[in-house]
């Protein structure tokens, strides 16, 4: 360990004045002796203590901060010994050397061998945390970590104990070794900032720590107390002494100003704090998509994706709302709200009937009645009411049909849809909707609400022969082309069916499917991008194996088909019932206006509901026989608990990983987006990767430019005695880092050591540029011009002597240091 | 002051970062920190100012007199009565011969630790004779930020003596001037030196009339005459030229002055040390008994400045109307002019001419 290098060109700049002085003073100084207190020991004992108040006041601000339940005393206790060890390690070089290796061995095995424990607290912190955030945001899910001890105190104590040594660690570099207020800072600072960000004040003895700890670190690295050479020299009493007074100060001032201040000062709404509500919608996205959240950013489409499979790599959601529902609550099943249905799969993308309501409002010259007479109307119209005629029927001859009364606002979902729940009724508004094929085209104008009357599923369905004539005319005209699949698939697909082993009726086979993916796949929502020329659908299903509702309903729809069901897929919103119960209860509105029909419920009342994009999902449409289409969700619950993946030591190499296999368990299918984002998380990756390994070369570049710089100016400065004195500096730091011999301490010796080196420059060279040296430093008169171009001759012969002497990798050495 | 800036810029960053986490975080204990933040300057710059008021710093010499090449380990320390320390103090310390005009300017870190008296030892060597003044210039201290560095007067002044060594006196003079040992050989005690007035008294009959001083006499309207003290039995003289030229030429002519003392005092013999003072512009004489008369004459030889004019001790010496015994003259100055000299003045004293060189 070298310690202040820098300081050593002073030095020896001082030792030429030293010696110019003594000349013509007869006054020679000797070193000067006992200005401080050299117990090493003591400056050990006081920065160890300076890292332990660092480590355990951030350890214990965090845990405190979100009432994490832990050992405090056995955590003070470890954190000390560590601090302790760590604070000696500086003693001197061999404690430093051997010390630091066993430092490791002592950090290492305890934490392979309490590797369950490390693992099962560091799961408990991150799901107190998630849960206490999870309050704050109230988000559509929240991830969570297997808990293998059921001892969570225990745990959690174990965990902090290794986390808190190894960021005595980390302190004790920046404090031992550098008194770096800064580094410090910025190592305690990302782990206190969580509880402060949520507003999770902990007690005042952890601020009071860290705040000592920071302070005397600032007052510490101004004093230059803590240095081994330099102007200021080490000084353990001094140190000692200027701790107690920065932690005095921080103890009384906080005091005063506690006594002075009341500390619900800054308990108001952070309504007018816009950074804070920016930085939420990541904070959010994190808690759902973990790190790769940060890396993945695109531009929001409102949670909608249009059919776009490929290009994919994560989902980002912006949990701004799209939608507001107003409707009263009739099952604990989700509500879907349906926006968009694929036809025909094609190339990573499913598409429809390619019609839009422009276009249709065209063919019929934007004219309402000729479009309503026509005969396609008529025919869509019953094809597309064919599930709401039977529910109709099924309503008016029975007791257990249910009708509703929805409204639905778009606040910021894509206008080019409309979003009806399942199954709808909407009054002839041709600005606002057509139908092509069975297929709805329509827009949604913003913040304008729409109303629709719906006809919920219930079964058994009890209507008339009439009513199911028009299921019998859709399954004979449309049907086949909800049975068909792409070529190239159908052998992949053929294969997965077979191997899977699906059979049995039409129910039998969605119950398989639905297992299957369960069981073999994976949901996650940065599935990472497709390779290019692969499709989307046989990748998930062969490769990756893991993705996100897009792919599953994708997948699911194509094995139907396979199967020979008539299946479609379908994107749009799904409101989880537990999203309902947190909604907001619409006052002044009666249950019966908004619906009728007894439900599983009962009489509830009247709610509005904010769907935001990260309720966007897709699911698949299996056509019933004598009803028509019923939505079916394959898209399976996150997969929860994972082994390894929550533990302490994937959270570091999940760091940068793009799949993130981010857990979500009490996930509700339902509730898993489906948003577009801009592709390129591998290329980030790999930007990074180079990033990080260029970076310090690029920094080592850099430095030693400015070095070459530095003595460039040095060597060619205009006034020729400081320039000789450069030059007579330059060549001292070159034997020194060639390691040539000792240093030089005077001319005569410099003069032995050029001699003593056997240099291809010739005696003579050295000593008439020793001698001219000499008559530089000690002497007022000046030198002629004869002489300064031989003294310029004598440097270059030396120093290209010395760099001759060396060998290649020390040349190397030499150049990248001076 | 580059540092001190940077101090105030670095740690106004760092209020403007505190300032900016208390607006993005909205909490408490970073207010805290802020207000801590905002005081610590204050509180640095009042325990500075405070501290500084009272801090006591002077310099200890173990030794008076020493030889040269000797170490003197001079002892400064900073006394601290306060509770707050200042760590970062630097004294301005030089070092200096009297004889000569160049100083050793030095800067000792010295921290003023709380409630103590905090110490340090610097060793000094002189290789040249000579009074070695170490004069505490200031006191440069900056407060616990770094933001205010201040220097305060100090000007206390330590000395001590560094006493010529002894040579072989007929080697040395062989080699340095290139006198002829005959010379030396005929440096024998032979007639009285006269001296300077040692009182004034009033004129008695048979008094010269070279002894009277007339503008004296005419003040007091009675004839006054000068009274010289009597040299009979100091015939010897040693002249010394404090010519101010190479150092080590002057330290040899002291040292000179001085092995010649010793041995005449070995001899049991009675002597006179003369040299041209500077400060009183006239030649000063010092009659030598023993040993320790011989120490303090040389260190209040130390005392006398050195002059950029030559031969001034000697032309002193000749005009001095005085019948003079023999004199020894050492310069480090040679010069032609010696020979005139004595060659004017010889038929009234022999003087032997010593050039250092």
């Amino acid at each position: 360990m070298k310690f202040h290098k820098k300081n050593q060109v002073n030095d020896n700049a001082y030792n030429q004045l030293d010696a110019s002085s003594s000349y013509k003073t007869g006054i020679t100084l000797g070193t000067q002796k006992g200005e401080t207190s050299h117990s090493i020991l003591l400056l050990c004992l006081v920065r160890a203590f300076l890292v332990f108040l660092g480590a355990f006041g951030t350890v214990g601000f965090y845990l405190a901060g979100f009432q994490i339940p832990c050992n405090y005393f056995i955590l003070g206790i470890v954190l000390f010994l560590t601090s302790l060890y760590c604070g000696l390690l500086y003693y001197n070089k061999w404690t430093m050397n051997i010390g630091y290796i066993i430092l490791l061995l002592l950090f290492l095995f305890p934490a392979l061998a309490l590797k369950t424990y490390i693992s099962s607290g560091f799961a408990a912190i991150r799901n107190i945390t998630y849960d206490v955030i999870d309050e704050i945001y109230i988000l559509p899910s929240i991830r969570h970590y297997a808990e293998y001890v059921p001892d969570r105190t225990l745990a959690i104590t174990i965990c902090t104990c290794f986390l808190g040594a190894f960021l005595c660690m980390l302190l004790n570099c920046m404090i031992s070794g550098y008194m770096s207020f800064l580094f410090a800072f910025f190592i305690t600072f990302p782990l206190i900032q969580i509880p402060l960000y949520f507003d999770q004040t902990p007690g005042m003895i952890w601020f009071a720590l860290i705040a000592v700890c920071w302070l005397t670190l600032l007052v510490l690295k101004k004093s230059n107390a803590y240095r081994t050479k330099g102007t200021a020299k080490l000084n353990a009493k001094g140190l000692l002494q200027n701790s107690g007074i920065a932690a005095s100060f921080v103890i009384v001032i906080s005091l005063l100003v506690m006594l002075v201040t009341p500390k619900g000062i800054f308990h108001t709404p952070d309504a007018w704090n816009t950074w804070k509500q920016k930085t939420d919608q990541y904070i959010r996205n994190y808690m759902i998509v973990g790190f790769s959240s940060f890396f993945n950013k695109y531009d929001s489409a409102g949670g909608i994706s249009g059919g776009q499979l490929g290009g994919i790599s994560s989902v980002r959601p912006d949990f701004e709302t799209d939608l507001k529902v107003r409707f009263t609550p009739y099952s604990s099943e989700p509500l879907y709200l349906k926006a968009y249905t694929g036809i025909e799969y094609t190339r990573n993308q499913w598409i429809n009937t390619g019609a839009t309501l422009k276009s249709v409002q065209k063919q019929y010259n934007e004219d309402a009645q000729k479009y309503y007479d026509s005969a396609d109307f008529h025919r869509d119209k019953t094809f597309f009411y064919k599930e709401k005629t039977v529910l109709e029927e099924n309503k008016k001859k029975g007791s257990n049909g249910l009708s509703g009364k929805m409204e639905i606002t778009n606040v910021g979902a894509v206008g080019i849809y409309l979003y009806l729940p399942y199954y709808p009724y909407l009054k002839n508004d041709f600005q606002q909707w057509a139908l092509s094929s069975d297929i709805l085209v329509g827009k949604s104008s913003f913040n304008i609400p729409y109303e629709i009357t719906y006809f919920p599923y219930v079964q058994p369905v009890h209507a008339s022969k009439e009513a199911f004539s028009a299921v019998k005319m859709y399954e004979e005209e449309n049907l086949w082309q909800y049975t068909s699949v792409p070529d190239e698939l159908n052998s992949v697909l053929g294969t997965i069916c077979t191997e899977a082993g699906f059979h049995g009726t039409q129910e039998e086979i969605i119950q398989q499917m639905q297992n299957y993916f369960l069981d073999n796949y994976k949901y996650t929502m940065s599935p990472g991008l497709t390779p290019q020329k692969s499709d989307a659908v046989i990748y998930f299903l062969t490769k990756s194996r893991k993705g996100f509702c897009v792919h599953f309903a994708s997948s699911a729809t194509l094995l139907l088909r396979a199967m020979g069901i008539p299946a479609r897929y379908v994107e749009g919103y799904t409101i989880p019932y537990s999203k309902v119960l947190d909604s907001d209860l619409v006052a002044g509105e009666k249950y019966e206006d908004w619906f009728s029909g007894n439900t599983e419920l009962g009489k509830t009342a009247v709610v509005e509901v904010d769907v935001n994009d990260s309720y966007a999902h897709a699911w698949v449409e299996v056509f019933q026989e004598d009803f028509g289409w019923v939505p079916v969700d394959f898209t399976p619950p996150g997969e929860g608990i994972n082994n390894e993946s929550g533990s302490f030591w994937s959270f570091f190499s999940s760091l940068f990983r793009n799949d993130s296999s981010s857990q979500v368990s009490d996930f509700d299918s339902s509730s898993q987006s489906l948003t577009t984002m801009r592709p390129g998380t591998k290329a980030f990756l790999i930007v990074l990767i180079i990033g990080f390994t260029f970076l310090p070369l690029l920094v080592l570049f850099v430095k030693i430019m400015l070095q070459k710089l530095h003595w460039r100016k040095k060597l060619t400065e205009r006034e020729y005695r400081t320039r000789i004195m450069n030059q007579y500096d330059f060549i001292n730091h070159y034997l020194k880092l060639a390691k040539f011999t000792e240093q030089p301490t005077n001319l005569h010796s410099f003069n032995e050591i050029l001699l003593k080196e056997q240099l291809s420059v010739p005696y003579e060279i050295i000593g008439n540029w020793i001698q001219l040296v000499e008559k530089v430093s000690f002497s007022q008169e000046p030198l002629t011009s004869d002489e300064l171009e031989k003294c310029a001759e004598c440097y270059l012969l030396i120093q290209s002597g010395l760099h001759k002497k060396l060998s290649v990798w020390k040349r190397f050495y030499v150049f990248l240091k001076i | 002051m580059r540092k001190n800036i940077f101090s105030i810029v670095s740690y106004f960053l760092l209020l403007c970062l505190t300032i900016i986490l208390l607006v993005f975080y909205h909490n408490y204990y970073i207010f805290l920190f802020l207000v801590l933040i905002c005081i610590l300057p204050a509180f640095s710059l009042g325990s500075f100012f405070y501290t500084l008021k009272r801090l006591k710093v002077y310099a200890q010499l173990p030794a008076i007199k020493v030889g040269k090449n000797n170490t003197v380990p001079v002892v400064f320390l900073i006394e601290n009565p306060t509770i707050f320390p200042l760590l970062n103090c630097t004294m301005q310390v030089s070092i200096q011969n009297h004889f000569l005009t160049d100083t050793m300017d030095i800067t000792l870190n010295l921290p003023a630790l709380a409630l103590q008296a905090n110490t340090t030892e610097l060793p000094v060597t002189s290789k040249y004779c000579g009074c070695l003044i170490i004069t505490i210039q200031s006191l440069r201290a900056t407060d616990l930020l770094h933001f205010f560095t201040l220097n305060k007067k100090i000007g206390h002044k330590s000395e001590y003596f560094v006493m010529p060594e002894l040579r072989t006196l007929y080697q040395d003079i062989q080699t340095n001037s290139g006198i002829g040992e005959e010379d030396l050989e005929n440096f024998e005690v032979k007639g009285s030196v006269s001296s300077g007035i040692s009182d004034f008294r009033e004129y008695i009959p048979g008094d010269r009339l070279q002894h009277i001083h007339w503008k004296l006499s005419a003040k007091q309207d009675t004839l006054i005459v000068k009274e010289f003290e009597s040299m009979s039995s100091y015939d010897i003289l040693l002249l010394l030229e404090l010519y101010q030229n190479e150092q080590n030429l002057l330290d040899a002519s002291l040292d000179l002055l001085y092995s010649f003392s010793i041995q005449l005092l070995e001899q049991q013999l009675s002597f006179c040390i003369g040299w041209y003072s500077e400060k009183d512009f006239q030649l000063t004489l010092e009659h030598i008994h023993n040993a320790a008369v011989l120490d303090v004459v040389i260190q209040n030889l130390f005392y006398e400045q050195t002059s950029c004019i030559t031969d001034l001790t000697l032309e002193s010496y000749f005009k001095l109307d005085y019948k003079m015994g023999q004199a020894l003259y050492i310069t480090g100055y040679h010069s032609p002019s010696h020979q005139k000299y004595k060659e004017i003045y010889n038929d009234r004293s022999r003087v032997v001419i010593v050039e250092i060189s």
